[in-house]
């Protein structure tokens, strides 16, 4: 039970802090007994690939000349899967990232960067939590929309 | 498999292992998704398991041409825009210019008109935002005359 409160308590905050989306809740939906842990794999393949993504990204902004149709493309591929598991907040420094790219502005895309990366890592400690709470809660407790 | 130095990969799905003999609908329809993003692919083949459909997935827009240019059919493409080595514009252009009237969905994370007119000029039939839900790849295949179920 009391898992169950801390789930619903931290799902609820994560949503209402931003941090997440609609998106995550489609993603829940696809959770099924055939893929009984299809988000959590998703979440980790996330980080694992955006991890990569970050790392190419920090070295394109390390080069000279800078090549911001490079550095657009690199973001444009790391957005598209923020996006795909919901993380509203990284998704929307993404963005931001985009325009100073547009802009030319290699101070403003080094400033976003930083955030971006500092979402990340907030969100994955998040995440990592909300996963070990579920864990905890056994396979009765399923991440549902109606577990908030 | 290499080509040229660059190497390419292409995914058969388990989707698509019914045309390889196992379980699947007869008729199923043949769904070409190009993406180079292994989160959104994974999302991809977990909507359509349901469906009855047959996916096959491509990496990059150079791998899609080489696969149609290999005589590859398909019922219906599922573009999305930025890839490395060939990206959506360009290999909906080359897929065109090979004669091949198959749908073509572009997908894209940003809702742009430049993007979406550049994509309608390389040939695409129509532009969809990105990430897609099981709903809207549902409404894409009622429109293309896809039967999923």
């Amino acid at each position: 039970m009391e898992h169950s409160r801390q789930l619903g308590y931290m799902k609820r905050s994560l949503f209402d802090q931003g941090y997440l989306d609609e998106q995550f809740y489609q993603l829940e939906e696809l959770q099924d007994e055939a893929s009984p842990n299809f988000v959590e794999e998703v979440v980790a393949l996330f980080f694992k690939d955006s991890l990569r993504l970050m790392s190419n990204i920090d070295q394109a902004l390390e080069k000279h000349p800078r090549d911001f149709h490079r550095l657009d493309s690199l973001m444009h591929q790391l957005k598209g899967s923020v996006s795909s598991i919901g993380a509203l907040r990284m998704k929307n420094e993404c963005t931001l990232f985009k325009e100073h790219c547009d802009e030319q502005n290699i101070e403003g895309c080094q400033r976003s960067f930083q955030k971006v990366k500092r979402e990340h890592a907030a969100l994955r400690q998040k995440l990592e939590t909300y996963f070990q709470l579920l864990r905890q809660a056994g396979p009765a407790e399923k991440a549902t929309r109606s577990g908030v | 498999m290499a080509l040229g130095g660059a190497r390419f990969r292409y995914i058969i799905s388990s989707n698509t292992l019914g045309r390889f003999g196992l379980a699947m609908g007869e008729g199923a329809k043949r769904i070409l998704l190009v993406e180079d993003t292994e989160v959104n692919r994974v999302v991809v083949r977990r909507l359509v398991r349901e469906l009855n459909v047959s996916l096959e997935e491509a990496e990059n827009g150079q791998a899609a041409v080489d696969l149609i240019r290999g005589g590859r059919t398909y019922d219906l493409i599922l573009m999305d825009k930025e890839m490395p080595v060939v990206d959506g514009h360009e290999a909906t252009r080359q897929i065109r210019s090979l004669g091949v009237t198959t749908p073509i969905v572009a997908l894209s994370g940003d809702s742009l008109e430049s993007d979406r007119d550049l994509f309608l000029q390389a040939g695409a039939d129509e532009f969809q935002p990105k990430p897609l839900t099981r709903d809207k790849l549902i409404n894409i295949f009622s429109r293309y005359g896809l039967d999923y179920d």
